[in-house]
C-alpha cells in the first residue's frame, strides 16, 4: 500500500536566518539522495525509454526509438476500454469512500473518550494488514458460494446466487475497502483542525444539528475530503492486487494488463508505455488536483 | 586590558543588519546586562560571543584570546538559555554533570562537584529527578548549575528569568545576584526587563536598532538618559515639548533655570513621573484617571502641554480625585532636557 | 462532546461491519475441516493450520518477508536519521526539490516501480536477487521513515544542542548523547511504520522477487492465482493475528493516531 498523505510538506524552520553557504546538509543528504536518485530516477528514465523501443515475437526487444507503443495504445479499442474501466472504478470507488469515510470520519470525532480511540483503531488498522489477505476476505464473501450469497439464498431473498466475483461491482467494493482508511485519516486531520466551539455557536444561533453538518461542518472538512479522494483517486488508478484477485483475468485493469504485458506476452516496451501512461496519470491527478484544491480553499488553509 | 573586549562587533543577514558595530568593553567580576526590546541586536550578540552565530565583522577578545579561533565547544562559557534547554532524557544530576564529562572529570570528582553545584542553587534533593517533572523555577536552577559546574569563565544568562511568575522572577533575581557575587563570576545578562537590569547588573548597555544607545551604572542611566530611547525604556517617563533659550528652559508658561548653557531653540524635556507633585502653581491640567497601586496612586492628567502621568505616594497628604484641577510641579535637577531630533 | 444520534450509530455500525467482515472471514473460515472454503459449520478444526507445515515455502516465504522489511526499514532509517535533521532544521537552497524527490515514491505506483526496478536491475547486469528487492522495498519505505524522523527532528529545541555544545560536547558527541536520543520516538516509529509497509508490500515485489526470493505477500498472491482453497485463509489468518498483535502495541506505544495521521493538536 502506498501513502498515508502525501501533503507532508514542512515548513522551513524560522529561526536561524540565512547564514553564509555551509556544506553541512548537503552532507547529510547526500547518502540518501545518491541511494534514492540511482534507485528512483535511473530506473523511471530507463522504461520511458524502454516504452520507445519495440517488440517482435521473433526478435525480442531492439533498440529503436519510436513512439509506436503509444500510438497502439490510442488506436487499439481494446485498450480503450481497459483504461476506461480503470477510470469507471477509480472514480466510483472513490465515491464510495467518501460517502463511507467521510460521515464515518466525522461519527468518530464526536464519540467519547474510550470509543473514540478503539474505533479509530479498527477503522484504520487494515491498513497495516496484508492488501493479499483483506482482498482475500473479499473473495470469499463475494463468491457465489461465498457467504454473502449463501446468507441471501438461505434466507430466501435470492433465489440463484448473484455473481460479484470478476465483476467491476466487486472490484470497486473491495477496493473501497482496501483504501477506506485513506479517506478516514484525511477527513479526520480536517476535523482536529476544527475550533470545537464552533459547532456550538452554531447551536447558539438556533441551527438544528443537520444544518450545523451542511453549513457550517461540511464546508470546513471539505479540503480534507477532497485531498482524501485524490489520494484513494490515484491509488485506485494504479491498484493491483486488488483488481487482479477480484477481476480475474478476464476483467483487466491498466495496472494487470501491464503485468501481463511484462511477466505473461513479455512485451516489455508495451507493457513500458503503459506503466509511463499510469505514472503520468497519476502524477497528473495528484498533483493537479492539490493545486486545484489549494487554490480553491486558500482561504480556509491559512 | 579589560577582560571581554568587543571590538565593532557586527552581524548582518540578507537584508537586515542586526548588530550594527558595537564596541564594549567588561571587566572581571563585572554584571553587565544587554538591554533592549526585542530586535534590538542583544540576543544576536550574546550568540555572537557563545559562538552560535557567525560574526560578520569586528572582534570579540576574552582574556587576550581572539574568540573567532575557538569553537564553540571549547570556549568555556558557561550558558542559561531563555527555555533553560535541559536535556530531557537526562536526570538533573546527569545534566549539570555533562559538562564535566566532556571534560573528562573522573566520577568522583565529578560527583562532588555536581552535588556541590546543586547545594548552591539548593536542589539537593532532587538530583535524581527528570527535568520534566520540575517546576519552572526549578529547571531554571538546574540550567543555572548546569552552567557554573564548569566553572566557566563568563557566565551569559539568555532572558534567564522571563519564563517565571513575578514573584519567582523577584526570588531568583536576588539569588542571581548572590551567587554572582559569591563566586565573582563575570556575568553577561540579556534581557528586555529594564527592572530586572537595573536590579542585577553593576553596568547596563542598553540596545535599540543594533547600535549602543548608553553604557552606565542602572542609576546613572535611570536618572541622567541621553536619548528619549533611553529615557522612555527605563521606566515610565513624561516626555513634553519646550524651548530652550540659553540657560533656561521653558514648556508653556513654566520656565526653569538649569545649569548649563545651551543652544537655543526647541527640545524635549524628559520627566520621571514620581518627580512630578501637586502644587499651588505649575503646569495646569485636569486628572482624567486616578488609579490605586498599593504603596502609590497613578495619575493621568490632561495637561496644557499634553497627556502626563503622576506617580504619588500614598502618604497622608491629600491627593486631588478625578476631575479636579491641578498644578503640576517639577525641580529642575528632575528633569532631563534632550534634543528634539532624536525623539522616536 | 456532542453525542451521536441512534441514525448515525446504525450508520457506524453498518461501515464497522464492512470494515471487519472480510477480515473476520479470513479467520473463521481458516477453521474449517472441509476441503473447500466453507464457514466451519460442523465445528473448528486446525486442520489447514497443519497443512502450512507440509509447505515449506511459505514459511520460507514468511522468513524472507521478516528479513528483508527489517534489513530495508533499517537502511531506510540510516539514511533518513541525516537527510531529516538537515531538511527539518537547516535552511539552504534545494530544501524543496530534496524533500518532494524524497516523498516521490509515495506518487509512483508499485507497478510503476516494480517495472523500472525490473528494468533498471536486468539492464545493469545485476539481475534480480535478494539484494534488488531490498533496494527496491528500501525505495518504497523510505518516505515513511523520513516523514515520522522529520516530525520529531522538527519539534527539536536547538537550544538544548547548543547547551551540550557550549558545556564542551562534540559534533559526534552531541549526536550520540543528545539529538538522537531526543528523535528516538521518531526513529523507531519510523522503522516500524517502513516494517510494516515492506512487509506488506506485494506490488512492485511480484515484478523483482525470485523463486527463492518470494516475500509472502508475494507467494500468496502467486498462489491464489491458481486456487482458492482454505490453506490461504490459514496464512492470511495467522498474518492478520500478528498484524493486529503489533497494531495493538504500536497504539499502546505511540497512539496510532500519530503514526498514521501525524501529530494532532493534543
Amino acid at each position: 500500500m502506498s501513502a498515508a498523505t502525501t501533503d507532508t510538506a514542512i515548513a522551513a524552520p524560522k529561526s536561524a536566518p540565512r547564514e553564509r553557504f555551509s556544506a553541512t546538509p548537503y552532507l547529510l543528504n547526500l547518502p540518501a539522495l545518491l541511494v534514492i536518485g540511482t534507485l528512483l530516477l535511473v530506473p523511471l528514465i530507463m522504461t520511458l525509454i524502454l516504452s520507445l523501443h519495440s517488440f517482435g515475437m521473433y526478435t525480442g526487444v531492439t533498440d529503436d526509438i519510436s513512439f509506436k507503443n503509444y500510438a497502439e495504445i490510442i488506436q487499439d479499442s481494446y485498450f480503450h476500454e481497459i483504461f476506461l474501466r480503470t477510470f469507471r472504478i477509480s472514480l466510483l470507488t472513490t465515491l464510495l469512500c467518501a460517502l463511507i469515510g467521510a460521515p464515518e470520519a466525522y461519527i468518530l470525532h464526536r464519540m467519547r473518550a474510550p470509543w473514540r480511540s478503539i474505533f479509530l483503531l479498527v477503522m484504520l488498522g487494515p491498513l497495516l494488514i496484508s492488501v493479499v489477505a483483506r482482498t482475500l476476505g473479499w473473495a470469499m464473501l463475494l463468491g457465489s458460494t461465498g457467504v454473502i450469497n449463501q446468507t441471501l439464498t438461505g434466507l430466501g431473498i435470492l433465489s440463484a446466487p448473484v455473481q460479484f466475483m470478476y465483476t467491476e461491482t466487486g472490484v470497486i467494493i473491495a477496493l473501497a475497502h482496501v483504501l477506506m482508511p485513506f479517506m478516514v485519516i484525511s477527513v479526520w486531520a480536517a476535523l482536529q483542525r476544527l475550533d470545537p466551539q464552533v459547532e456550538n455557536a452554531a447551536i447558539s444561533l438556533g441551527a438544528s444539528p443537520f444544518t450545523v453538518v451542511r453549513r457550517v461542518i461540511l464546508p470546513q472538512i471539505m479540503p480534507g475530503i477532497l485531498s482524501g479522494s485524490i489520494i484513494v483517486f490515484a491509488l485506485a488508478a494504479s491498484a493491483f492486487a486488488t483488481p487482479a484477485i477480484i477481476g480475474g483475468r478476464r476483467l483487466k485493469v491498466a495496472a494487470t494488463l501491464a503485468y501481463d504485458e511484462f511477466l505473461s506476452t513479455l512485451n516489455w516496451p508495451l507493457g513500458a508505455a503503459i506503466a509511463v501512461l499510469l505514472l503520468v496519470g497519476n502524477i497528473i491527478i495528484i498533483v493537479g488536483c492539490n493545486r486545484l484544491v489549494e487554490r480553491r480553499y486558500a482561504q480556509v488553509f491559512q | 586590558m579589560s577582560f571581554l573586549k568587543i571590538e565593532r562587533l557586527t552581524k548582518r543577514y540578507d537584508h537586515i543588519t542586526a548588530v550594527d558595530g558595537i564596541s564594549l568593553e567588561i571587566e572581571r567580576g563585572e554584571f553587565i546586562s544587554l538591554l533592549g526590546p526585542s530586535g534590538c541586536g542583544k540576543t544576536t550578540t550574546l550568540q555572537m560571543i557563545a559562538g552560535f552565530t557567525d560574526v560578520t565583522s569586528g572582534r570579540i577578545v576574552l582574556d587576550g584570546r581572539d574568540l573567532a579561533e575557538v569553537p564553540p565547544a571549547k570556549r568555556g562559557l558557561g550558558l542559561v538559555f531563555q527555555s533553560y534547554a535541559l536535556f530531557p532524557h537526562m536526570t538533573v544530576a546527569a545534566n549539570v554533570g555533562f559538562g564535566l564529562e566532556m571534560r573528562k572529570v573522573n566520577r568522583a570528582d565529578r560527583d562532588r562537584r555536581v552535588a556541590a553545584a546543586l547545594q548552591l542553587v539548593g536542589l539537593s534533593s532532587m538530583a535524581d529527578r527528570y527535568p520534566r517533572r520540575m517546576s519552572g523555577g526549578q529547571q531554571q536552577r538546574v540550567a543555572l548549575a548546569r552552567a557554573l559546574v564548569i566553572e566557566p569563565n563568563l557566565l551569559l544568562l539568555d532572558e534567564p528569568l522571563s519564563n517565571l511568575d513575578a514573584k519567582l522572577r523577584d526570588e531568583m533575581q536576588g539569588e542571581l545576584r548572590d551567587i554572582q557575587e559569591r563566586t565573582g563570576l563575570t556575568t553577561i545578562l540579556v534581557t528586555h526587563d529594564q527592572s530586572e537590569a537595573m536590579a542585577l547588573s553593576d553596568r547596563i548597555v542598553v540596545l535599540n536598532k543594533g547600535a549602543i544607545e548608553q553604557v552606565g551604572p542602572p542609576e546613572a542611566a535611570y536618572k541622567t538618559p541621553s536619548s528619549h530611547f533611553v529615557a522612555s525604556f527605563l521606566g515610565r517617563t513624561n516626555t513634553l515639548e519646550g524651548n530652550r533659550e540659553g540657560p533656561s528652559v521653558s514648556v508653556k508658561d513654566q520656565r526653569w533655570t538649569v545649569g548649563e548653557d545651551g543652544n537655543s531653540g526647541p527640545i524635549l524635556v524628559a520627566v520621571r513621573p514620581e518627580r512630578i507633585s501637586f502644587g499651588e502653581t505649575g503646569l495646569k491640567g485636569i486628572v482624567r484617571k486616578r488609579v490605586f497601586q498599593g504603596s502609590q496612586w497613578f495619575f493621568e492628567v490632561e495637561s496644557e502641554a499634553g497627556p502626563i502621568v503622576v506617580l504619588a505616594p500614598n502618604d497622608s497628604r491629600r491627593l486631588p480625585g478625578t476631575g479636579d484641577t491641578v498644578c503640576l510641579a517639577w525641580q529642575a535637577e528632575d528633569m532631563r532636557v534632550l534634543p528634539r531630533d532624536r525623539a522616536v | 462532546m456532542n453525542r451521536n444520534g441512534p441514525l448515525a450509530l446504525a450508520f457506524h455500525a453498518l461501515v464497522v461491519l464492512f470494515v471487519t467482515a472480510p477480515i473476520l472471514v479470513v479467520c473463521v473460515v481458516a477453521f474449517t475441516s472441509r476441503g473447500y472454503l466453507s464457514l466451519p459449520t460442523d465445528g473448528l478444526s486446525l486442520r489447514w493450520f497443519y497443512a502450512i507445515g507440509d509447505r515449506p515455502e511459505f514459511l520460507a516465504s514468511f522468513r524472507t518477508s521478516l528479513w528483508l522489511a527489517a534489513l530495508s526499514s533499517t537502511i531506510a532509517v540510516v539514511l533518513a536519521v541525516p537527510a531529516a535533521l538537515a531538511i527539518g532544521r537547516l535552511k539552504f537552497a534545494g530544501r524543496g526539490l530534496l524533500l518532494s524527490l524524497f516523498q516521490s515514491p509515495l506518487m509512483i505506483p508499485h507497478l510503476v516501480l516494480g517495472i523500472a526496478l525490473l528494468r533498471f536491475f536486468t539492464e545493469a547486469g545485476l539481475g534480480i536477487s535478494g539484494w534488488t528487492l531490498v533496494a527496491g522495498h528500501l525505495v518504497v519505505v523510505f518516505p515513511f521513515a523520513l516523514r515520522l524522523i522529520l516530525t520529531t527532528s522538527v519539534g527539536l529545541d536547538q537550544q538544548i544542542e547548543n547547551a551540550a555544545v557550549s558545556l564542551g560536547a562534540s559534533r559526534w558527541t552531541k549526536f550520540r548523547r543528545i539529538t538522537l536520543p531526543l528523535i528516538l520516538p521518531g526513529v523507531v516509529s519510523g522503522w516500524i511504520l517502513s516494517f510494516i509497509q515492506s512487509f506488506d508490500e506485494v506490488t512492485m515485489s511480484v515484478f523483482i522477487s525470485t523463486p527463492h526470493t518470494t516475500t509472502l505477500p508475494v507467494r500468496l498472491f502467486l498462489y491464489i492465482q491458481d486456487n482458492i482453497d482454505p490453506l490461504v485463509a490459514s496464512v492470511s489468518a495467522i498474518l492478520i493475528v500478528l498484524t493486529v498483535i503489533v497494531m495493538v502495541v504500536l497504539d499502546r506505544l505511540f497512539g496510532m493516531e500519530r503514526l498514521l495521521v501525524g501529530p494532532g493538536r493534543s
